[in-house]
């Protein structure tokens, strides 16, 4: 599979104090990968330096071999998006918000092309939110407006595109849609990356995990079941991992570490 | 609380096109010497009679000047709370007005006679307290609220600043109680041209930006990533509300309300979309001064309330019921 996007040496955070330090690593077409690591290891700055959110402390972001660096505001937003976890709720409906999306992709006078409805009407169906679409945003729940959210993400048709808990705050039902509009990008060949805080749903449903201990540094990239054999999430979370059959499925339970 | 039913745009703004259109015809027509739209035309074809002389020296520059001081204002308003992300915001609450006066008397009291010059202070005085508001937000984190504060601390401070100046200079041509109440008496021709062209073209580029704002609102992080380049439009948009501003109290001296209420309106009118709200500012932000100033001149004639009274009491019980209304919701969310 064609590899999007490649990190060089990269360290996040500042110069002086980064916190993921010289990662090398390649993420391809159609992978769905998840981040994993304790509160404040640095996991969203990951996100937001690959999208050029915030600037990086050294190193290197290549998109399809070219050096971030070299990408406009809008023709990087053409190959990355960036969906960050707290957002406003401006009082528009759920289309306008989709067709937000295209933004990167207008041209001067701003107008949609008849090309872009089409991908709107693509992103609104995929999201399932037909139903919402004259809905506006502050009447909605929070499940209903991440799917929106994640309708525009699609409509903006970047190849690597960066969720950031896409999943959190939301009942059980709606994280699941979530991640299985994730998981739905991932499959039309975008190199999907996520940040999550639910370690079984994280290990259940991505294809690839990342696991970045409490001084951001990446201690393990590969399967979940190479995880597991690991032992490292006991260490880096405090916690022990246990494998269960759940009626002929595999999952994985945790639990606080026994005292003494 | 949230009504659906809103006006579409077309007809909407068709509605305020007419109804400037007769707020202007009745600011052109009455007044302490009133004429009537025929009397109007025939004084124009005779340019020896006194109708002649009072319409085109007195009252087209004070109608004109209103209509451009309304719309600026209104206008600079809506991109402030865009900008800041706040809809208390307006360019009289935090302070811009207050920089652009202070600027306003300092060129008056140096350079009395260039014309020119006065919106030119006014904005660069407009801009240097929207630079320093934006500042403060960015350097401290503050929240919505804090910012409004903070606005109100530095209005303060640069209005004791404006009295100073007019104590030292007492003979600046300009009453300081119209200037600081707001007054759009005894505005000239040559003031109304200049002031007319800076805001003429900070509102088409804010118009043609409208789009790229309704980005922008969306919040720093999703507008970035939908690949605007925030800084750089947030600086623009600061300096075009500034320049709007600035040549609004270089017309009526300090104006409030207009900015800080005219948006609230359109956007109970027309919903949030950016491209119709600036455009609707601008009609009612022209439509509210015409008319404020109209009612100053003629209800107590042969007495003359400055604009500013009228707009301060109908703006803050506009207000009021603004507050009312939302029973409990919050104005600034």
């Amino acid at each position: 599979m064609a590899e999007l996007l490649k990190l060089k040496k990269l360290s996040t955070g500042y110069p002086s104090h980064p916190l993921s330090r010289e990662l090398d690593m390649t993420f391809r077409s159609g992978e769905l990968t998840a981040v994993i690591g304790p509160n404040g290891c640095g996991k969203t700055t990951l996100l937001k330096t690959i999208a050029s959110l915030l600037p990086k402390a050294s190193g290197e972001i290549l998109i399809d071999g070219k050096s971030s660096s070299l990408f406009s505001h809008r023709e990087l937003a053409r190959v990355v998006s960036y969906l960050p976890q707290s957002r406003q709720i401006p009082d528009i409906t759920a289309e306008t918000l989709v067709s937000h999306g295209r933004f990167p992709h207008l041209g001067f006078s701003r107008k949609l092309t008849s090309y872009d409805r089409s991908v709107v009407e693509e992103a609104i169906k995929t999201a399932g939110i037909s139903h919402l679409r004259h809905k506006r945003l502050p009447e909605m729940s929070g499940g209903e407006r991440q799917q929106v959210y994640l309708a525009m993400t699609a409509a903006q048709q970047a190849k690597i595109v960066l969720l950031d808990e896409p999943g959190t705050y939301l009942d059980t039902s709606h994280r699941f849609e979530a991640i299985s509009m994730a998981r739905e990008m991932a499959n039309q060949g975008a190199c999907v990356i996520m940040t999550m805080h639910e370690l079984g749903e994280a290990m259940e449903f991505s294809s690839r995990l990342c696991l970045m201990d409490k001084k951001g540094d990446m201690v393990w990239d590969g399967g979940a079941e190479g995880l597991y054999q690991s032992k490292l999430i006991d260490r880096v979370f405090g916690v022990e991992t246990r494998r269960a059959d759940a009626e002929g499925k595999q999952v994985y339970v945790f639990f606080p570490k026994e005292k003494g | 609380m949230k009504k659906n039913k809103r006006l579409p745009p077309v007809i909407g703004l068709g509605f305020l096109v007419l109804l400037l259109a007769l707020s202007l015809l009745l600011a052109l027509g009455l007044g302490s010497a009133s004429m009537s739209p025929t009397e109007l035309w025939r004084s124009l074809g005779d340019k020896s009679s006194a109708a002649y002389r009072i319409f085109v020296y007195v009252r087209l520059p004070r109608v004109l000047g209103g209509m451009i001081a309304g719309s600026s204002l209104a206008v600079s308003g809506a991109l402030l709370q865009a900008v800041l992300n706040n809809s208390l915001a307006g360019p009289n609450i935090i302070g811009i007005n207050a920089g652009a006066g202070l600027a306003t008397l300092i060129a008056m009291a140096f350079f009395p006679y260039e014309a020119f010059l006065m919106p030119a202070a006014s904005f660069i005085g407009a801009l240097g307290a929207a630079m320093l508001i934006y500042f403060i937000a960015h350097i401290s984190h503050a929240s919505r609220t804090t910012l409004i504060l903070s606005g109100v601390a530095i209005s303060s401070v640069i209005n004791a600043a404006s009295s100073m100046i007019k104590t030292l200079f007492p003979d600046i041509a300009v009453s300081f109680t119209s200037f600081s109440i707001g007054s759009l008496s005894g505005l000239t021709m040559e003031q109304v041209k200049w002031a007319a062209l800076y805001s003429l073209a900070a509102v088409v580029m804010a118009f043609l930006l409208s789009h790229d704002i309704n980005i922008l609102v969306l919040g720093d992080e999703t507008a970035a990533s939908l690949g605007l380049n925030v800084s750089l439009y947030r600086f623009i948009l600061i300096a075009l509300a500034a320049l709007l501003a600035g040549s609004a109290v270089s017309l009526g001296g300090l104006i409030g309300f207009v900015g800080l209420l005219v948006p609230h309106m359109a956007r109970m009118l027309f919903g949030s979309d950016n491209r119709v709200i600036l455009p609707a500012s601008a009609l009612i932000g022209a439509c509210a001064v015409l008319i404020c100033d109209l009612i100053g001149r003629t209800v107590f004639a042969p007495f003359e309330l400055y604009v500013g009274i009228i707009l301060s009491i109908i703006g803050g019980i506009y207000f009021i019921f603004l507050i009312l209304r939302r029973k409990g919701g919050r104005l600034d969310g």
